[in-house]
């Protein structure tokens, strides 16, 4: 037998089954620590990437909509609500770019197949793929958001509540991640690059409040108003303004969105596991028709 | 025959033979693009653009204010269609082959024409769609739709040529994306977005004149013209020129890549 290091031969060369399950138990929370010491490393060597590009994206939300929607002719109450909605704007297109690289990450690298056969949970492993979804989402959002809260300042509410705004974005963060990554196991290595946009992400973008807030639909048009409740991504953003903007009543209230948000995110969680085993981790999906006959 | 007649020959026979090349790729994915980009992308930012936004963003009766930032929304499926047709450009193989074995301008002409030919319909097909589903304001006469069909294909012409570029330069999609979020945004915001050019200098004179400077600029204008025509925007043929110098000039910058990057011989 070779004399390798046991770090890098995790269970191939043990001899007796016992000492085999006390190695495996030893090395699963190594491996963990592992997978997501990788996606910080990977995240450390792109947020200055991240920072750059999202100081330059609020920087022309920035001008839009305090100079020249204004000088088209929008209301300037308007402002702090469109600015908040359009945040979750570049949320959902940073999720989609971070999606395009989680895409060649598992089918053009397949190095999920690989992190599959590690003695990992599986949990473990969707949560190294959900930090480094979420970590860069979450690090544009919070870009934006305080430079553009800063910027804008006048048009918010002098209320604001940061905390609670800040949270918001996490939860936004939580949510896109989640829904990227459900995706992502759901289809197949084609229709991720080619159709997601169209179908799926724009859909739920163009009716998830980035654009409009809800009361002020409900307004215009009841109908159109009820069809948009049915969007997940319009509790987030409703959520987000409920701290960001005066007029408080006016918005969905933020009890309401955190449950909505958790309950929808729990639901990704167990697609994402179920269709992971499914796709990815033939030992486990083997193991369970094996207890099933 | 002479070289030069030689070399036009070589051009004219490989152009074509890569633009029906294209042609045949661009069918097999047809049925897919025109559930994505003529069914379902009009329609929505129909709703969002034609009917939402007038109500929300100006009040009742000002469809004229959202056809404008509708207009030149149109920047962003030109921009997302071309950046599908370059991203194809890095995974094609046989590009280097077509570029050792033919004649570079006859493959960028063939590839950006072709491209164009293939994003223009899509384009059109917004606007119609925006008209007729949702009342959009829209330039009455015959001329109009011809002018806009005209400046779409300009404009697919110019972003053909901006995406090749790009992609032969970068050749990486983390880099692509990096440069999309600082440089194409940009320029995507002061080519007239969201807002034309006389909203731009009455706003803030200084990105005004700067954004005159700017290439997708004389596409939002030249369709802003076709689609609600007035005095402030570019006349046709202003902005024609315009979009057509700025295509030529990546076209020769995409020649020097191509050269540069793929005929190794």
């Amino acid at each position: 037998m070779l004399n390798l290091p046991l770090s890098n031969t995790p269970h191939i060369y043990i001899s007796s089954n016992t000492s085999r399950v006390h190695h495996l138990v030893s090395i699963v929370p190594e491996q963990t620590k592992a997978l997501f010491e990788r996606q910080v490393y990977l995240f450390r060597r792109i947020i200055g990437d991240i920072i750059k590009s999202g100081l330059v994206l609020v920087g022309l939300q920035v001008i839009l909509f305090r100079y020249f929607l204004p000088a088209l002719g929008m209301h300037e109450n308007l402002i702090a609500e469109v600015f908040v909605g359009d945040i979750f704007g570049l949320g959902f297109l940073f999720a989609f770019k971070q999606g395009v690289v989680m895409h060649n990450d598992i089918y053009k690298h397949h190095l999920l197949a690989y992190y599959a056969s590690l003695p990992a949970r599986s949990s473990a492993l969707i949560g190294a793929y959900l930090i480094a979804m979420g970590l860069p989402v979450l690090t544009l959002l919070l870009t934006s958001g305080i430079f553009g809260g800063l910027f804008l300042a006048p048009y918010f509410t002098p209320q604001i509540s940061w905390i609670g705004g800040l949270f918001f974005l996490g939860l936004g963060t939580l949510f896109l991640s989640m829904l990227v990554l459900t995706i992502l196991f759901l289809t197949s290595e084609g229709f991720f690059l080619r159709g997601i946009w169209p179908r799926i992400l724009s859909p739920l973008f163009i009716t998830g409040g980035i654009f409009f807030s809800w009361h002020r639909i409900n307004a215009a048009n009841p109908d159109i108003a009820r069809f948009f409740l049915l969007n997940p991504a319009l509790y987030m953003t409703e959520g987000a303004k409920y701290f960001f903007c005066a007029n408080k009543q006016n918005f969905i209230s933020p009890l309401i969105a955190i449950a909505v948000l958790l309950s929808i995110s729990a639901i990704f969680y167990f697609m994402i596991d179920r269709f992971y085993e499914q796709k990815f981790d033939f030992v486990r999906r083997t193991e369970r028709k094996g207890r099933k006959s | 025959m002479t070289s030069f007649d030689y070399k036009i020959s070589r051009f004219f026979t490989i152009s074509r033979l890569i633009f029906w090349r294209q042609m045949k790729v661009y069918q097999k994915g047809l049925g897919t693009m025109v559930i994505n980009y003529l069914i379902l992308w009009p329609l929505l930012s129909s709703l969002r653009g034609s009917y939402l936004a007038p109500l929300m963003y100006f009040g009742p009766g000002s469809g004229k204010k959202a056809t404008i930032i509708l207009t030149g929304n149109i920047l962003f499926q030109l921009m997302i269609l071309s950046t599908h047709q370059a991203m194809d450009l890095i995974r094609d193989d046989v590009l280097s082959y077509h570029v050792i074995g033919g004649s570079i301008w006859g493959v960028i002409i063939g590839r950006t024409c072709a491209a164009s030919c293939f994003i223009t319909p899509f384009c059109v097909g917004t606007v119609l769609i925006s008209k007729y589903f949702f009342g959009m304001y829209f330039g009455p006469s015959a001329l109009g739709m011809l002018a806009i069909t005209g400046f779409i294909f300009l404009g697919a012409l110019l972003f053909m040529s901006v995406s090749y570029a790009l992609a032969l330069y970068l050749y990486d999609f983390m880099k692509v994306s990096a440069y999309w979020m600082r440089v194409y945004m940009p320029l995507l915001f002061l080519g007239g977005l969201w807002n034309p050019l006389f909203i731009m200098k009455k706003a803030i004179p200084s990105i005004g004149y700067f954004s005159v400077a700017t290439p997708f600029l004389y596409v939002t204008e030249g369709i802003r013209q076709a689609v609600i025509s007035g005095p402030e925007y570019f006349s046709l043929m202003r902005a024609g020129v315009g979009v057509i110098g700025w295509a030529i000039f990546f076209q020769i910058i995409l020649s020097y890549l191509m050269k540069k990057n793929l005929d190794t011989i």
